[in-house]
Formats: structure tokens, C-alpha cells, sequence
């Protein structure tokens, strides 16, 4: 069964329980009132029969016409109240017709009492027999009186007897009604955990599991309740992550191995080609020397062009052994000043061209995380860019410093040299691109391929913001350091 | 405690205990579980072949007197003043009788007590006359010869019935005869009249048929039946006679759930046909177990009478309040007892 059902089932239980106890004790609470109602009535026929003994002594006592006229009311009342009685079982009726009865049979002996004349002017045997008569009447009278008393108090017993069984059911019924409460709270409290607790806690634990790297745990658990399915999606989840992980790890082996081979060709391939150069370079040389006075000018010039192609030639192999041994090197990760990386690089750069004026601009304490070899690679590539396409430039100015964007760290090497438009941009970090001609600015082309490839390898980015005649700035993130 | 799921069923077990208990409290405080049976009582009863002792024959024939443990002897004889001379020999423990012969044994010093009331009947009481001595009214009963068991209640009623008619008692002259020949006497008119009780009364109204003539006088006197012991008896036995008070209540709540297989039983042991029973007033009989203050006042009359007719010295009224004992019924129903005491 679904928890959603299982839900519903459980409310609609607890509240047809709840309807039951409320409709359980008011019946019991009107059964009290109703009894209590009785008792009242009860009381006013006590209270009538009360007054009618009393106004009948009254009469016997002084025969006078005041107590007679309220004997007639009184027991009108008395009818009345009787007619009016709500007792319905068979006892109650048959006391309420013994009522009525001795109510109208001391009425009529009241009537017979106050008609008789009294004995005093009778001769003796009339008068014996009227004093015998009116004393039969008396005693009837009194018996009856006492017997609708005791009668009346029958019917009083009757309504404590109701309301004190109503009162145990008002009793009964809330015992059973928390004894209900009881079973079925701990029967949702028992169904809860077994059916849902316990299954959410294999769940959190199977979580924690794979969390730790157990991608092979299966939670298996049976059923058709929701749990059950979010348990199947839960193991065809580790199921499906595993095998794309398995793919990943088969596709980084593969990558990593493609890799090595390229690396190992392109090493093999610039260390090899060294060798026919220098050949190359050392016999145009030997030509020039030993042979120079027998070679006219075009030969010589010849010679030359191959000298300078071949050197050309030796360094872009060099750089491309550059670049792969960046791609190679072991990363070493320590703190490590940037500024003092830049100020290193600027001075160098202006020992090397003295005349040149460049304005440097290098903040102070710039710390980063980072391979310090490579790291330097990077900067002396950015700033002998910087430094090389200001030569042009009247009042050249370089920076170096950092800035805060999308909330990290950026930091940035910028120059107002020839800048380039940024239609371009997309070609700038590609191997041997070149955005001006070599005879206006040399170079290999290689250098921003080398600053991209050394970023990457800190798990970090790089961008470039630029306008013709403006000057260039590079940007890039290093991945932060983990302080766990 | 740590598990929530632990203490929530922890406390529900608790809350249920909790209930279980209450519910066996409130079980055993309103007497659900029953107390040890008592050693089997011995008890003589003299009892009168008439309805007005249809209690004790329906506890008899349901025995109800062995499931109260008594191991009850009954002595059936023609009517109650037999019963109480019986009881005043010694032969019974407890009598069954009219309440106007009681009080004339009472008066007559007998140390007697009413251990409850077994019936109370209006109309019960009737004199049966004769039309063709010219009897048709009450008045008409002035002079006659009308038959009585003296000492009976069937004396007492004449004697209340003439005085209610303003009529003299002596007016009349009785004639003494045991009720089995009544019925015989009338209709061979050797007699006006009979003053008696039931079946007597029907016999005699059917011994005259259409010439008999039969007065009631629910105004004058309601026949009352008396179970009576001697005081020293009552004393001495409180727990034979609560146990006797149980078992006649159980005849009495027979009699309302069961009134026709009642009136089955009384007419069986009374070698009654169930409609002549029925004939004779059955449903006037209100058969209840009970000691009411107002039978303290007929008592009384009834003691002035027995006196005037000469059964005992004239004197004071005796307080015959001496003479209920209220104790057993007290105990086993008290609302049952409306005397004032």
C-alpha cells in the first residue's frame, strides 16, 4: 500500500475515532440531561405530594374551606405533572398508573371527609358510626399519601439510577475511547517505523555510502509504497553512475595514454630534429668560413638565409619542447609571491634594453598558490609580451595586479602597447598564431600558448580584454586553495 | 531514552496499561466479580394455598431459594392463620399470612415480626351474597347471616366494608366457618352472604352464579400477605432471611418479565386452571417485596379492631414498629423499605 493511502487510511481512522468518542459522549451527555430533566420533575411531584398531605391535615384539623380549595389545586397540579411524565419503561409507567390511581382515590375520599357532617348532633350510634367512618377515611387518606410518596421517591430513584448509569457510560466511553487512542496511536507509531522510518534510515545510510565512494551499494528494498520506488531509482542510479564512471575512468585512461604518446612523439620529434639543423647551420657556417672568398654575394646570402632559417627553426623546436615539458612537469604547489615573480621579470627585461623607458606598475604582495617554475614561465611570457609591444609606444606602462570578479581572485598583466582587435581574441592561445607580422613584432607565436597551457594545469582560467592602440590586458584565475 | 519511535511506543504501552487497569478497578468496585458461596441455611416456611403467597410458590418452582443456598421446607396449608399457628407451635420458622391475623397473634403477645410484605391486592377482598335474600346494595346486608373465618382478614375486611357504607358493624351476624366450606354454605343458604379472599371468593361467585351479588371495597382495605418470624428467629438468622429477601426478589422480577409462565406456575401449585386465575383478579395482584410506612397505619386500625371485637383487652395501640424487621430487607434492597426508621 502507498504511504499517501496509508496517510489517508490513518486520518480518516483517527478521525472517525474521534467522531465515534464525540458522538458516544454526547449521546451519554444527553442521556444525563434528559435524567436530570426527570429528576426535576420527580422533585416537583415531592413537592406536590408535600403540600397535599400537608393541606389535608390542615383540613382534618380545622375544616376549613381555604385548605380544601388548595387541596383541588394541588392535585389538579399534581394530574398534570403526572400526564406530563416523560417515564417510559414499563416500571416507571406502572408507578406513574399507581399515582394517578391513589391521587384520584384521596381525592375522592377528601371530597367523602368534607361532605360527611360531623358527629356532634347525631344520636350515639350515628355518631360511633360517622367517628368510625371519618377515621377509616383518615387512615385511607394517609396510607394513600404515603404510598404516592414513597411512590414519588421510586420515580426519584429511577432518574439517580439513569443518571448514574449515563454517567458510567460517559465513563466507559472515554476509557474506550482512550484505550482506542492508545491502540491506534502506537499501532501508526509501530506501522510508521516499520513501513517508513526504518526504511528511510537504510536509505540515509545508503546515501552515506555512496557519498564515501561505495558506488557498489544496493539498497534493494521490496514493496510498492513510494519508499520501495525511491529505493529502485536509488540503485538504478548507482547503477547508471557506475557504468558512466567506468566509461570516464576507460575514457581518462585512454586520453591519458594518447597523451603520453603525443608528448613522447613531439619530444622525440623536436630532440631529433636538432641534430639535422645544427648539420644545417654548422656546414653553411664552415661553407662562409672556408670557402667565403670563392663564393660570390649571392651565395654567401644564401648561406646566411640558411643559417637564419635554421636557427629560426632551432628555436621554435625549443619552444615546443617548452611548451610540452610544461605539459609534462610535476606540479609543486606552495605559496608564492607574484609580485616579486613580475618585479624579477622587469628588471631583467630593462637590463636587457636600457634605453627603453617603460613605466612599471607592479602591486605589492601578490600571493598566489601555484607551481612556482611554471608560474614564472607564464609571467615572463606575459610580460616580454607587454614589454615587446610597447616598443612602439611614446610613455609605455605596464601592470601587473589583481582584481575581484564574480568574487574571486583575478589577477591581470596590462599594457597600453598596439593592443588587437578582439575579433581575434579566439585565436590568440592557439600554438604558432600570430596577430602581427614577424617583422613587426618577432616572435614565435607560441608564448600565450604556454601562458593558457600553465593556467590549466592550476585548474584555473584566462581571458583577454583589448582595443587597437589601447594595449591588451590578461586576466586569469588560479584554482583556490582548499582550506580543508 | 534515545529512539523517538522507542518512547512513542513506550508511551502507548503505558497509556493502555493505564486503561486496563482503571477498567479493572472500575470493574471490580462495581461488584463484577462474585463473592464465595455461604453454607447451605435450613429454613421452614408455613404457607396458605392462596395467590396472595404466589412469591414464595414461584421461588419455590424456579428454585430460587437453592440458588440463594437455602434448603427451604414448605408446609402448605389452607390459610394464614394456620400458617401463624403453626409458627407459634414451633413447626415453621416462618409463616406466610394476612397482616390481620398477625396482629391479633400480636396482640396476643406473640413475639412476632414482619420480615417483608409479599403482595398487596385492592380489590381482592369481596363479600359474595345473595341476590334472592334481597341483597343489592350494601345496606341490604343489615341483619343478615354472613359467613367469616374469625380471626381472619376476611373478618377485618366485613368490618371495614360496613363501616365505609357508614353501616354498624354488629349490624350483621357472623357466622364462623373454615373457608373450604364457604362456597358450599352459601349456595345451600344457610347463610346471606361470605366475607373472604381469593379463590374462596370465585367459588363462592360461581357456586351462586347469576344469583350471586359480590361488594369489593378497594377503599376500605387493600389485602396484604406478611412473611413472619419470630423476632427472636429474625434475630438470630439475619443471613437465612437476606438470603430469602434475594430469592423472593428474584420471584418478583420473574413475575414482571414473565408474567404468563408466573401465572402458569401459581395456578399449578394451587391446582387452579390459568384462566380461573386469571378470572379471579390475578392482575390486581401486585406482588412486590417491600415494608412500607403505611402499613404501620392499617396495623394500627387493624389492632383497634381486634380489640373492639373482643380478640384482645382493650388497651393502647401497640407500636408495631417493634414488630417490622427491617434489617434483612434493609440489606439486600433498602429502597425497598419506606419505613420511617
Amino acid at each position: 500500500m502507498r504511504i499517501s493511502t496509508k496517510g489517508r487510511l490513518a486520518t480518516t481512522t483517527a478521525l472517525a475515532t474521534i467522531g465515534l468518542i464525540a458522538g458516544m459522549i454526547w449521546w451519554a451527555n444527553q442521556e444525563v440531561e434528559d435524567a436530570s430533566g426527570r429528576r426535576r420533575q420527580t422533585t416537583e411531584l415531592t413537592r406536590g405530594l408535600t403540600e397535599l398531605r400537608l393541606v389535608t391535615f390542615e383540613y382534618m384539623l380545622h375544616r376549613h374551606e381555604r385548605p380544601r380549595q388548595q387541596e383541588r389545586e394541588v392535585t389538579e397540579r399534581l394530574a398534570r405533572l403526572i400526564d406530563a411524565s416523560p417515564f417510559s419503561g414499563a416500571g416507571q409507567r406502572e408507578v406513574l398508573d399507581h399515582l394517578r390511581e391513589h391521587s384520584a382515590a384521596a381525592h375522592r375520599l377528601f371530597e367523602e371527609l368534607a361532605a360527611t357532617p360531623g358527629a356532634d348532633g347525631a344520636n350515639t350510634a350515628d355518631a360511633e358510626s360517622t367517628r368510625r367512618f371519618e377515621a377509616q377515611l383518615s387512615s385511607r387518606l394517609l396510607i394513600l399519601q404515603q404510598e404516592s410518596l414513597a411512590d414519588a421517591f421510586r420515580l426519584t430513584d429511577f432518574s439517580a439510577e439513569r443518571i448514574n448509569a449515563a454517567q458510567q457510560r460517559v465513563v466507559i466511553v472515554i476509557l474506550a475511547g482512550l484505550a482506542l487512542i492508545a491502540l491506534t496511536t502506537g499501532g501508526a507509531a509501530w506501522l510508521i517505523n516499520r513501513k517508513v522510518l526504518a526504511p528511510i534510515k537504510r536509505l540515509e545510510e545508503a546515501t552515506r555510502e555512496v557519498a564515501a565512494g561505495n558506488w557498489n551499494y544496493k539498497l534493494d528494498l521490496a514493496g510498492d509504497d513510494e519508499i520501495a520506488d525511491m529505493s529502485r531509482n536509488f540503485d538504478a542510479m548507482t547503477h547508471s553512475l557506475r557504468t558512466s564512471f567506468a566509461q570516464i575512468e576507460r575514457s581518462n585512461q585512454e586520453l591519458a595514454a594518447l597523451n603520453q604518446e603525443i608528448e613522447a612523439f613531439s619530444y622525440s620529434v623536436s630532440h631529433d630534429l636538432r641534430g639535422p639543423l645544427r648539420s644545417m647551420d654548422g656546414f653553411s657556417l664552415a661553407l662562409l668560413e672556408d670557402y667565403g672568398d670563392k663564393l660570390d654575394d649571392e651565395a654567401k646570402d644564401s648561406l646566411q638565409r640558411i643559417r637564419a632559417a635554421s636557427q629560426r627553426m632551432g628555436r621554435l623546436i625549443d619552444e615546443l619542447l617548452g611548451l610540452s615539458r610544461v605539459t609534462r612537469a610535476e606540479l609543486k604547489l606552495k605559496p608564492v609571491n607574484l609580485s616579486e615573480i613580475a618585479r624579477e621579470i622587469a628588471d631583467t627585461l630593462a637590463q636587457q634594453q636600457p634605453p627603453r623607458a617603460v613605466q612599471w606598475q607592479i602591486e605589492e604582495g601578490l600571493m598566489v598558490h601555484a607551481d612556482k617554475a611554471l608560474l614564472q614561465i607564464a609571467m615572463q611570457n606575459l610580460l616580454e609580451n607587454a614589454w615587446k609591444f610597447t616598443g612602439k609606444v611614446d610613455e609605455p606602462v605596464i601592470r601587473v595586479g589583481a582584481t575581484e570578479r564574480d568574487g574571486k581572485q583575478e589577477y591581470f598583466v596590462a599594457d597600453n602597447g598596439v593592443g588587437f582587435d578582439m575579433v581575434y581574441a579566439d585565436r590568440l592561445f592557439g600554438a604558432f598564431q600570430r596577430l602581427h607580422h614577424e617583422s613587426e613584432f618577432p616572435g614565435t607565436g607560441i608564448g600565450l600558448a604556454i601562458v593558457q597551457r600553465v593556467i590549466r594545469r592550476h585548474e584555473g582560467t584566462i581571458r583577454v580584454e583589448a582595443k587597437p592602440g589601447l594595449g591588451a590586458a590578461f586576466f586569469f584565475q588560479l584554482r583556490e586553495q582548499s582550506h580543508g | 531514552m534515545q529512539n523517538p519511535q522507542a518512547r512513542a511506543g513506550a508511551v502507548a504501552a503505558i497509556t493502555v496499561m493505564i486503561v486496563v487497569a482503571v477498567a479493572l478497578a472500575y470493574a471490580s468496585g462495581s461488584g463484577m466479580f462474585t463473592k464465595p458461596a455461604a453454607p447451605i441455611e435450613k429454613l421452614g416456611i408455613a404457607l396458605a394455598t392462596t395467590p396472595d403467597a404466589a412469591l414464595l410458590h414461584i421461588a419455590a418452582a424456579k428454585g430460587y431459594f437453592a440458588e440463594e443456598g437455602l434448603a427451604v421446607t414448605l408446609t402448605l396449608v389452607s390459610h394464614g392463620k394456620v400458617a401463624l399457628d403453626l409458627l407459634a407451635r414451633g413447626q415453621a420458622d416462618l409463616a406466610s399470612a394476612a397482616d390481620a391475623p398477625f396482629v391479633i397473634s400480636v396482640l396476643k403477645g406473640e413475639r412476632l415480626g414482619i420480615a417483608a410484605t409479599v403482595v398487596n391486592v385492592p380489590n381482592e377482598m369481596a363479600i359474595v351474597a345473595r341476590r334472592d335474600r334481597g341483597i343489592a346494595a350494601p345496606h341490604d346486608l343489615l341483619g343478615k347471616r354472613i359467613g367469616v373465618t374469625l380471626g381472619t382478614n376476611g373478618e377485618y375486611f366485613l368490618w371495614a366494608f360496613l363501616i365505609r357504607h357508614k353501616l354498624a358493624p354488629d349490624s350483621v351476624t357472623l357466622v364462623d366457618m373454615p373457608p373450604g366450606r364457604m362456597a358450599q354454605e352459601l349456595a345451600s343458604g344457610t347463610i346471606d352472604a361470605v366475607s373472604t379472599w381469593e379463590p374462596i371468593r370465585s367459588k363462592a361467585h360461581a357456586a351462586l352464579a347469576d344469583n350471586a351479588r359480590t361488594f369489593t371495597g378497594a377503599d376500605a382495605y387493600t389485602a396484604t400477605q406478611v412473611v413472619v418470624g419470630r423476632s427472636e428467629f429474625l434475630k438470630a438468622r439475619p443471613g437465612a432471611v437476606e438470603r430469602l429477601m434475594r430469592a423472593l426478589l428474584k420471584a418478583e422480577a420473574f413475575n414482571r418479565s414473565q408474567p404468563q409462565q408466573a401465572l402458569e406456575i401459581v395456578a399449578d401449585r394451587l391446582k387452579l386452571e390459568p384462566k380461573g386465575l386469571l378470572e379471579s383478579g390475578w392482575k390486581d395482584f401486585q406482588l412486590k417485596v417491600d415494608l412500607r410506612q403505611s402499613q404501620l397505619v392499617t396495623l394500627e386500625d387493624q389492632a383497634r379492631w381486634a380489640m373492639a371485637r373482643g380478640y384482645a383487652d382493650q388497651g393502647p395501640v401497640p407500636n408495631f414498629l417493634l414488630h417490622l424487621h427491617l434489617d434483612a430487607l434493609l440489606a439486600v434492597l433498602p429502597e425497598r423499605v419506606t419505613v420511617v426508621h
